[in-house]
């Protein structure tokens, strides 16, 4: 465990805000930029050697400048830097349509029922592939310039298709050796849901508790290689 | 026993010598006098007659993309009629085709919502109205109508396992590129176009069927057809257990009658267009030469589709396999593995499709469509998730 903690980057969709005021809230010296899930979604975004930038997007691109400037360097590609990102997850964004045909996409070896029009977990593979090929390819070069640390999205609902999308992308993800953190270990004891007290009145992002209860546990996991002030 | 074709002088009700039943030859009869005429008017029955009844006039002076009225349909359909497409290989090119010209091909088990065209063709999706594959016999036809109105019976659809641990079911042998992940999974694809499959007839007006094939294989213990001989690509041969079907006259007769009523007795407006597929056989287990069981395969075919089509009121014939595979066309339209059909003798068949195709009625349904309302529903729902996430950003992020 490092003696003074570097400063925590968060660069991702909403659901970084969280993580961000969890961070602050545990005392620990965090600072980010976020823009929307469906620009996430779209690809509007870039690695460049100075790292990852908003494209087309003239707000985030003027908040990604603040981070710079605040963080006193050009870059935020120190091999050092821990940057804790939602890059590739964006579910809002990805899971809805492919239900627009009644199709419910299920995890592996979970039971399907009766009157649930569904598809193979190959196919599920490749569909989230198709949306989702850029978003890996650009964090695996992401986490060659930084230490990289992809969170999962709240798990806040049993809704049809989330759970599986997310297995699919934490999948993903391991397969393509990034460090994924999946908050849904956290709340084991209490059904793998995020419980209504730690969400925000939408009943998708986290709050501020769920953040910090997150940020601890990636402590706990040795997923950050950070010392929590006391 | 022998089938008497209602011709000068049929009975109006006749016996049907299938069955034992008895059918109404109205339909046979009026299209009789229809092309004959009064005899007592005319010297003989084929002076008053059409050019295209005559082999000259009709064929050999016209020429291969000169034929008239080869095909005419007898239905008036609603303008926004919806066509249900299955059957073997050849009936691939009708979907497309239909769906060229705009007409209202019934999808029944659209891809997931934003699939993109490659991965849908990739998992067989659009192929057919139904992801069933390829249907070949109309035993295969019954079957997935029973699956249709009872997909709890896709239990008792044999599974097969791979070497490599991959499941296929042995309908669709074919659909998945590498097979399902577990039996589970299997069964709850089969389940998922069965019920498209039910759609498909339940949801359309006209049901097009391309018949391919008179030979198949069946499970000795169980009766279940399969798609594909086992050992022909997936699934084990066991001489015991799979035997060799060259289903006869009678049989097919039986299975499309009895896949027809199940639909029917869900749809009753449902209406039956009937093709041979005009391609050959890539091979033949009957014991004669492939271009013997070809003749013999695609004759029996054609002679039930026609009797249908002659006696039935909802049933009709298209020509497919005249244009392409009589005497007239010298095989022009067959790729060099005189198989494959070329696009051109496609767009031939297709072209008489049109011509004869009758959508000149009202439209049969107005009002709101379900499945766009969905997608607009589910668009709007994304739309303001963005607007909370929008404030969340701005809230605890970009204030700097």
């Amino acid at each position: 465990m490092p003696e003074i903690n570097p400063k925590l980057v968060f660069v991702g969709d909403s659901h970084a805000a969280a993580l961000l005021a969890g961070a602050t809230a545990l005392g620990l010296d965090a600072d980010g930029v976020s823009w929307s899930g469906s620009a996430w979604h779209d690809g509007k975004f870039a690695l460049t050697e100075t790292g990852l930038e908003p494209r087309g997007l003239p707000a985030p691109l003027k908040a990604m400048a603040g981070l710079r400037a605040r963080l006193a360097k050009d870059t935020e590609t120190d091999k050092g830097q821990i940057v804790v990102t939602t890059l590739g997850f964006h579910l809002g964004r990805l899971v809805p349509p492919f239900g627009w045909n009644g199709h419910q996409a299920f995890s592996s070896g979970e039971p399907r029922p009766a009157e649930t029009d569904t598809v193979s977990q190959a196919f599920l593979r490749d569909y989230v592939q198709h949306f989702r090929a850029r978003h890996l390819r650009v964090a695996r070069r992401w986490s060659r310039m930084v230490n990289l640390v992809i969170v999962a999205p709240p798990p806040a609902f049993s809704r049809p298709s989330y759970m599986a999308f997310r297995d699919e992308l934490l999948f993903l993800c391991h397969q393509a050796r990034l460090t994924v953190f999946d908050p849904s270990t956290e709340f084991q004891n209490e059904g793998g849901i995020v419980p209504a007290a730690l969400l925000e009145a939408d009943g998708v992002h986290g709050t501020t508790e769920y953040g910090a209860r997150v940020m601890e546990a990636m402590v706990r996991n040795r997923v950050l290689d950070l010392t929590l002030p006391h | 026993m022998h089938l008497c074709h209602a011709g000068f002088k049929g009975s109006q009700v006749g016996r049907d010598f299938r069955m034992g039943r008895t059918h109404d030859r109205t339909k046979t009869n009026r299209r009789a006098a229809g092309k004959l005429g009064t005899p007592a008017m005319t010297e003989n029955p084929y002076k008053t007659l059409p050019p295209s009844a005559f082999w000259r006039s009709g064929v050999a002076e016209a020429g291969l993309f000169g034929y008239k009225n080869l095909w005419k349909s007898p239905w008036t359909l609603p303008s926004d009629a919806r066509f249900s497409t299955f059957g073997s290989c050849f009936a691939q090119h009708i979907s497309r085709v239909l769906v060229a010209r705009g007409l209202n091909w019934k999808n029944a088990e659209k891809a997931p919502g934003l699939t993109p065209n490659a991965l849908a063709q990739k998992y067989n999706y659009g192929v057919f109205t139904a992801r069933t594959g390829n249907i070949y016999t109309a035993a295969q036809l019954l079957t997935w109508a029973r699956l249709a109105v009872d997909p709890s019976a896709v239990e008792s659809i044999e599974i097969w396992r791979s070497p490599n641990g991959r499941f296929f079911d042995s309908l669709r042998p074919v659909i998945e590129p590498d097979g399902f992940e577990s039996v589970q999974e299997a069964r709850a694809s089969l389940a998922t176009t069965a019920r498209a499959f039910h759609r498909s007839f339940s949801e359309a007006e006209v049901f097009v069927f391309t018949l391919g094939l008179t030979e198949g294989w069946e499970d000795a213990s169980t009766g279940q057809v399969w798609a594909l001989c086992p050992g022909t690509g997936v699934g084990t041969y066991d001489p015991d257990r799979h035997v060799f079907c060259n289903y006869a006259y009678p049989r097919i007769m039986a299975d499309l009658e009895a896949a027809m009523a199940i639909m029917r007795e869900v749809n009753p407006d449902l209406r039956f267009l009937l093709t041979v597929s005009p391609v050959p056989l890539v091979a033949t287990a009957s014991g004669n030469h492939v271009l013997s069981a070809t003749t013999y395969s695609k004759s029996v075919l054609r002679a039930v589709a026609g009797d249908l089509a002659m006696t039935r009121q909802e049933v009709d014939y298209f020509p497919s396999y005249e244009i392409i595979a009589s005497p007239p066309s010298r095989g022009a339209f067959f790729e060099p593995n005189l198989r494959g059909i070329a696009i051109e003798g496609v767009s031939l068949v297709m072209g008489h499709f049109f011509a004869g195709l009758d959508i000149s009625g009202p439209p049969a349904r107005g009002g709101e469509d379900a499945a766009a309302k969905r997608i607009y529903d589910s668009e709007q729902a994304m739309a303001e998730d963005d607007l909370v996430c929008d404030e969340i950003i701005m809230e605890r992020f970009n204030n700097a």
